[in-house]
């Protein structure tokens, strides 16, 4: 993303936005404000983000889609608070609160942050000119949120690897899988609030809402593992992992700040950590997530007693999909190669126990 | 009535010619989403013209809404051009320079974060 000079970011394209239906009304009926020449007076309570309040700004045209996204993990960002609570004790909440609004509430996302303009953690930016953007920019709208992991797998940015085949050879984007619906949530009240996450209940979408009729007889590798090994295992190539996020406020600037140990590339076949009838997977590929005992130290002393409750390597569906890769060139390419599966050698000593359910006892035997 | 009629039509194909000059500029398709995002921000071409000749953008703004609407909707909008001239906040928001001359100066604050978000 092409970085914004701060003008860029506010210039209104009144030509085109003003003969929209969004631009029939006046900036003040969904900012706010005051009419002034002066650019600080004019701003007086002014609304940067209207869309915070969308039921108010844009329920009485969309309501079906206001009411449902009021569920909908961007707006709910259930997925941290399942993992923080499953992780820590209720006498933690009020410490983890108060992180969880310095650190992680700036990922919330708003109408307009996948429809106007950039999203406020990359220092907003019209999209074009005001105007309401049907289908989200992926580059502006959802690599600037997810884009260090997903982003650099989808689009080949990691060295050497190559991108996502959906992207590299159909130019598929983000909502061509994602579609508009998912993400604005189904307004199903589901646990939601207790244990969602970004993997709850069928997968949406699934790769065989798009591939339905694999090969399976002339493809010995589908009919043998068809079933029992998520597709991702066979057709992903290396992915992100990170280790060690640490939360803290600077002393310095006062700001909210984290620092990550390790990033790295990583490949790890374990056990299915949330099999399910719709996720029946025996196998599944598996990502380290940031976590660790200390993360909120700054807030607390031991805030997460319950850190074991979790894996700390975790359910993961790759965005870089392949046709061919290292693991599926054969059966004995990937049976009894101890490179690709998560073994206890490779779990670090205070992360043994969350990590048991997920590890290999033992590889699949060698073959040909 | 017929000089009216060619009259109203000289005067459409001029205005279609004017709002074509200023809308190719504006020109890169959708596409942009989807292809690799080195590339300039879409809304940076269209700031040229205001920036070289101010007048010119102020009667291409007004020029469009009479070709593109229909009978029925001009009614509605036609005050909107004449709003717009006092319109505070638009009249800042689309004057790159004033929104220049505005602009907060940008903080250097680095941030302290390290590794990925
Ligand atoms: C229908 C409601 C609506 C109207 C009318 C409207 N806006 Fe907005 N505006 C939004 C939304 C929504 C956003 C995106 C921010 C968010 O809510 O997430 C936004 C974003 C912006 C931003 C970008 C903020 C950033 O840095 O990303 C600016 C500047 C802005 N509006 C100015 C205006 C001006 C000037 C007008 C009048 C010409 C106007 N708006 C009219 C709803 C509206
Ligand atoms: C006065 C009614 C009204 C309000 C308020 C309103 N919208 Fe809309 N919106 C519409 C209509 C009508 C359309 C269909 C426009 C079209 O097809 O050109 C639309 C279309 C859209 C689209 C699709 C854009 C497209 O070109 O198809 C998005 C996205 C959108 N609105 C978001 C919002 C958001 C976000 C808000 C609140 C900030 C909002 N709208 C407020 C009436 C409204
Ligand atoms: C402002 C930041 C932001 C933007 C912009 C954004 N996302 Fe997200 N997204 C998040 C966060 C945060 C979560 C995780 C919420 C949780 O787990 O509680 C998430 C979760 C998801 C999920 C899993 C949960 C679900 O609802 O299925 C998908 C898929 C997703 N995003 C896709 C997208 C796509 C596609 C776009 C662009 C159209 C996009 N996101 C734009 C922040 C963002
Ligand atoms: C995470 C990104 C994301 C967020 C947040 C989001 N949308 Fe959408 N929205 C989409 C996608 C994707 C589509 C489908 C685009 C397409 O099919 O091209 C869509 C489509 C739409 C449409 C057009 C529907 C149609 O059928 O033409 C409207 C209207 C809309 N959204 C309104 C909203 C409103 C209102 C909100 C907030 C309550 C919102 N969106 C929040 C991603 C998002
Ligand atoms: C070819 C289809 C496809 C495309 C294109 C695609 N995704 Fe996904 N995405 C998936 C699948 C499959 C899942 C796993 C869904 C599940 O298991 O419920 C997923 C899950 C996700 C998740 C939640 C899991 C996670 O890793 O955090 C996010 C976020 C996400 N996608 C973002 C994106 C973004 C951003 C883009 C565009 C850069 C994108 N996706 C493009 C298929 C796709
Ligand atoms: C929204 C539809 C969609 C989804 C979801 C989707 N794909 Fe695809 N996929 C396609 C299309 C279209 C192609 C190109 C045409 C083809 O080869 O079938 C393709 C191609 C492929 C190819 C290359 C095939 C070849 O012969 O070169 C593989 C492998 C693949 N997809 C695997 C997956 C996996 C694994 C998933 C789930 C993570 C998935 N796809 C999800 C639509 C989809
Ligand atoms: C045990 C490994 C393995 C698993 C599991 C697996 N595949 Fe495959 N798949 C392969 C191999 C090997 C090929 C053929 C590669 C070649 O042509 O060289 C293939 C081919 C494909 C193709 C292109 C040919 C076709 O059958 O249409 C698609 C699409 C595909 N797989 C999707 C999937 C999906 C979706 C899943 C999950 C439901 C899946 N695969 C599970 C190994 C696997
Ligand atoms: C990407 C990795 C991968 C590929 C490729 C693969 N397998 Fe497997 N295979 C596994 C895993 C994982 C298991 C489960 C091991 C276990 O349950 O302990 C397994 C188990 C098996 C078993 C059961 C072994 C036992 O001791 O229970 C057989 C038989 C088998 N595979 C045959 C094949 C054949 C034949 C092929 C080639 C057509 C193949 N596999 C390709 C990963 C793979």
């Amino acid at each position: 993303m092409a970085p914004l000079e701060p003008w860029e970011r506010v210039l209104v394209n009144n030509e085109k936005f003003s003969q929209t239906v969004h631009g029939q009304q006046t900036c003040i009926s969904c900012h706010d404000g005051v009419q002034a020449p002066d650019k600080e007076q004019a701003h007086t309570g002014l609304i940067a983000s209207p869309s915070l309040d969308a039921q108010t700004v844009c329920g009485s045209c969309h309501n079906p889609i206001v009411s449902t996204y009021q569920t909908s993990l961007h707006n709910t960002q259930a997925g941290y608070w399942t993992a923080l609570n499953t992780r820590s004790a209720p006498e933690n909440h009020e410490a983890l609160s108060q992180a969880f609004g310095n650190h992680c509430a700036t990922c919330h996302t708003t109408c307009g942050e996948c429809h106007v303009a950039q999203p406020d953690n990359v220092g907003g930016g019209l999209f074009n000119g005001h105007v309401f953007e049907k289908t989200p920019p992926m580059t502006r709208a959802c690599t600037a949120c997810h884009g260090s992991r997903v982003g650099n797998e989808f689009l080949g940015k990691n060295e050497e690897l190559p991108g996502d085949v959906h992207f590299r050879e159909q130019r598929m984007n983000c909502v061509k899988c994602h579609a508009g619906a998912d993400l604005h949530a189904s307004g199903e009240p589901t646990e939601a609030d207790q244990s969602a996450h970004r993997y709850t209940g069928a997968e949406t979408p699934s790769c065989k809402d798009c591939h339905p009729d694999l090969k399976v007889e002339s493809n010995p590798m589908h009919a043998q593992h068809g079933e029992q090994l998520q597709c991702q295992v066979c057709h992903s190539i290396t992915y992100t992992s990170c280790d060690g996020c640490h939360v803290a406020v600077s002393e310095k600037s006062g700001k909210p700040f984290f620092e990550t140990q390790a990033t790295y590339l990583s490949f790890a076949i374990g056990r299915n950590p949330i099999k399910s009838a719709e996720r029946p997977y025996e196998y599944v590929l598996l990502r380290h997530v940031p976590v660790s005992a200390a993360s909120f130290e700054f807030y607390g002393a031991d805030l997460l007693p319950n850190f074991n409750a979790l894996s700390t390597w975790q359910y993961a569906t790759p965005h870089n999909i392949q046709l061919k890769t290292p693991q599926n060139a054969s059966c004995g390419a990937c049976h009894n190669h101890p490179e690709y599966f998560l073994t206890a050698e490779k779990v670090a000593a205070e992360e043994a126990e969350a990590n048991t359910l997920v590890l290999m006892s033992k590889l699949p035997p060698t073959m040909p | 009535m017929f000089k009216r009629i060619v009259q109203l039509f000289i005067l459409f194909i001029a205005s279609v010619m004017l709002a074509a000059c200023s809308a190719a500029p504006a020109a890169p398709p959708t596409a942009t989403a989807e292809s690799i995002p080195t590339e300039a921000p879409t809304i940076a071409p269209t700031t040229a013209p205001s920036a070289t000749q101010p007048p010119a953008t102020a009667t291409v703004t007004t020029a469009p809404p009479t070709i593109t609407l229909a009978p029925s909707e001009t009614a509605t909008l036609a005050p909107t051009p004449t709003e717009e001239l006092v319109d505070a906040c638009v009249a800042c928001h689309t004057d790159k320079d004033q929104l220049i001359a505005s602009a907060k100066p940008e903080e250097v604050a680095e941030s302290e974060s390290k590794g990925v978000g």
